[in-house]
């Protein structure tokens, strides 16, 4: 990896050392989402409860969510292809600037809506995750569809993305669990995850400026 | 749109979301609900996916017949999941050593089993070029992930109210055979059905071990597992009972929660606790109970003279169901004042907001335990504080926390320690131990304060003091620290240490605790 970044320093990547780029970058963005979950988890139980009803909304809602935001990536990768790459490091901080205000807001939503039934609960649950969670989504389809002009090939595309994706987020929920909140407290834990937000979309940023992506 | 790839994206993962449900439930179990389990699982499982990812985009690039390629590998994965009963409840005892091992290995494998087939699926049902190339790999994503919200529901709603974590890896296994066999179907390549047919001569082999009522695999990792007297499983948990000389130790996810006995003089749960809050206020009308155990002391609370109303929120029914098989304690379901409300206790306090109690007695759960933090910090013990009448009092099993201690008087004016519990108020506390003359025994004879073994109620009782809070902490010299809802320091910082020794190097050294005769 160090001696591909060496080469683009003097001239635009080849298309694989780009791909490389992108997985990395798509490693720290899994890190962070799976910081998320496991702090906004944590922040739901203490808002709406820790009863198996509220863990499986919770649960749900995150997976739907992301969902929504497949569907949606698809068909505006598919509108605007040669945006890709800049939709991704939009989406990366639209995700970092929900992040900086979740702690606050998911407080300030459980206040209210935790006396009310458990619809009314699914409800505010869905629709507090949904923004976040649609982005989320969103930016496996955008990426692949990005990568797979180079390997015209699906299952490689979405496998190489997958691949860096997830193990982004094995890494992000064994610090997280393991590690850092022995350390620090839930907001300081997704700062950090929004720092890794911020990090990759000003590193792509800069890389499409630099035709490194 | 509903291609047989679809439907493939959908059920891998249905069955894989489903399976860190069954996971989080059977390492939670065996590693003592702790937060590290749920951690433990997630990047183990997470590790699982990203191989499996990996593997099957290999595949994508070098095997022409996928179809082929995802029968083989969805046998395996039958295999896999059939086999984790029978591995855990073959290998693990107690003083196996290699017990992370064995759960990582087991979760990554068939989780990455399962992952394998994430990349063939959306090859097999999008197009690589052309201008719906987002589109088609949209909507496989989106068939995984209809799979991925159901599997929580189904099997978190559905089938762990019904069937043992065995049963459900057994269906699991049974599911995966299914989708290998319309595999098979699809490659035209009939050889491949071999690779079905010896997964299912396994999956029947292991049956006989896997489908029997009761704890199943988990057996082995439950604590007393030798003496075990009930086993409840639903979906909220695992309730199971043990049985002592001095009553059946109960015992919630595995680990301690109380003990089925409401003899003062023996005193084998140390009721002298809860008798010390009776000795605390004069005319209690109103008892409210943050769960409920064996209901034990909600037994004992009945006694309590002048008690009108006894609110207890509990948030698994199955030790509603377990207090009905105790003579002793069963009498408490029948007592017009008590009122069980199934919900989660910080839960329940938020949606009652006006209700006013005398008394509020929590005999919570350990400190470390995963969520325990939700019942003991700042925030919530204020929202308790709403909740008390004038002259009220609070007593919580600190389970030896001085950070439960610490937090207690940071909420109210007075806080005290006594045995492994914390009392607060908003006045200065006096036991008055002619109170206890008032008070019924949980079997309706009136206390004697002559002539009693030093170790029951009344011995001890006699004797009790409540030592101040904030110089019972300064005199330990010990660094306790307010718990709140951001910290979660019971459970992480200061919390129970388990899992690898280079891991435990990394962490912050862990707090002391303060026992039961401190």
């Amino acid at each position: 990896m160090r001696r591909v970044n060496a080469g683009i320093d003097r001239q635009a990547a080849t298309p694989s050392a780009r791909n490389g780029y992108l997985a990395a970058l798509f490693f720290l963005s899994g890190m962070a989402a799976l910081i998320y979950q496991v702090c906004w988890q944590r922040l739901l139980f203490e808002a709406f409860g820790v009863d198996m009803e509220s863990v499986t909304i919770i649960v749900s809602t995150f997976m739907l969510g992301l969902g929504i935001g497949a569907l949606l990536g698809g068909e505006v990768a598919d509108r605007l292809p040669g945006q890709t790459l800049t939709l991704f490091a939009a989406i990366e901080l639209c995700i970092a600037a929900f992040g900086i205000c979740s702690p606050w807001l998911i407080h300030a939503t459980g206040a209210v809506a935790a006396r009310n039934s458990l619809v009314t609960i699914a409800a505010v649950n869905f629709l507090l995750l949904l923004f976040p969670t649609t982005l989320m989504g969103a930016t496996l389809p955008i990426l692949v569809t990005h990568v797979v002009r180079h390997y015209r090939n699906v299952g490689v595309s979405i496998g190489l993305l997958y691949f860096a994706n997830t193990l982004g987020a094995a890494l992000g929920a064994a610090l997280t669990g393991m590690l850092v909140l022995y350390y620090f407290g839930l907001s300081t834990t997704i700062y950090f995850a929004a720092f890794l937000n911020v990090l990759v979309s000003v590193t792509v940023w800069t890389g499409l400026r630099n035709r490194r992506v | 749109m509903f291609s047989f790839p679809w439907w493939l994206s959908l059920s891998i993962g249905f069955l894989s979301l489903s399976e860190e449900i069954l996971w989080v439930r059977a390492a939670g179990f065996a590693f003592e609900t702790l937060p590290f389990a749920f951690a433990f699982v997630l990047a183990c499982y997470l590790i699982g996916i990203a191989l499996g990812a990996a593997y099957g985009k290999r595949l994508c690039a070098r095997v022409s017949n996928l179809y082929g390629a995802a029968a083989l590998v969805l046998a395996a994965a039958s295999v896999a999941d059939a086999s984790v009963p029978v591995l855990i409840g073959g290998l693990l005892h107690e003083n196996f050593q290699y017990k992370f091992l064995l759960f990582a290995l087991q979760i990554t494998v068939t989780a990455g089993l399962k992952s394998i087939l994430f990349p063939i699926a959306h090859h097999l049902g999008s197009v690589a070029q052309g201008t719906r190339v987002g589109r088609s790999v949209s909507r496989i994503y989106f068939g995984n992930i209809i799979g991925a919200t159901l599997g929580p529901l189904v099997t978190g709603f559905v089938a762990l109210d019904h069937l043992s974590v065995d049963e459900c890896f057994a269906l699991s296994a049974a599911a995966c055979l299914l989708l290998s066999m319309l595999c098979v179907l699809h490659s035209r390549n009939w050889r491949l059905i071999a690779a079905p047919a010896v997964a299912a001569a396994l999956l029947s082999t292991f049956s006989a071990r896997i489908v029997q009522p009761g704890p199943g695999a988990l057996r082995v990792v439950a604590v007393g597992n030798k003496y075990m007297t009930h086993w409840a499983s639903n979906r909220h948990g695992i309730v199971h009972t043990v049985k002592v000389n001095v009553g059946d130790y109960v015992f919630g996810g595995n680990v301690y929660d109380g003990i089925a006995a409401i003899d003062v003089n023996v005193n084998a749960n140390r009721l002298d606790r809860l008798y010390l809050l009776a000795l605390l206020h004069h005319q209690p009308k109103r008892v409210l109970s943050i769960g409920m155990s064996t209901g034990a002391w909600i037994r004992a609370v009945q006694g309590f003279a002048g008690v009108e109303t006894i609110d207890v929120v509990e948030i698994n029914p199955a030790y509603v169901d377990l207090t009905r098989q105790y003579p002793d304690l069963a009498p408490l379901l029948g007592d017009p004042r008590v009122h069980i409300h199934i919900d989660d206790g910080r839960r329940w306090l938020r949606r009652n907001p006006d209700l006013r109690y005398d008394l509020v007695i929590q005999n919570t759960t350990y400190h470390w335990r995963a969520n325990a933090d939700n019942l003991l910090s700042q925030e919530y013990l204020q929202n308790v504080k709403a909740h008390m009448a004038p002259g009220a009092v609070l007593t919580t099993n600190a389970t030896g926390s001085f950070d439960v201690l610490a937090t207690m008087a940071a909420v109210f004016p007075y806080a005290y320690r006594y045995a492994n519990f914390g009392y607060a108020s908003d006045h200065a506390l006096v036991p008055n131990l002619s109170l206890l003359l008032t008070l019924r025994r949980p079997d309706g004879e009136p206390f004697s304060l002559t002539n009693v073994p030093m170790t029951s109620v009344v011995g001890l009782l006699s004797v009790a003091k409540l030592q101040e809070a904030g110089p019972f902490i300064a005199s330990r010299n010990v660094d306790a620290r307010i718990i709140t809802d951001d910290n979660l320091v019971t459970e992480y910082r200061h919390g129970r240490r388990i899992g690898p020794r280079w891991l435990q190097a990394l962490q912050p050294a862990t707090a002391p605790e303060f026992g039961l005769d401190d």
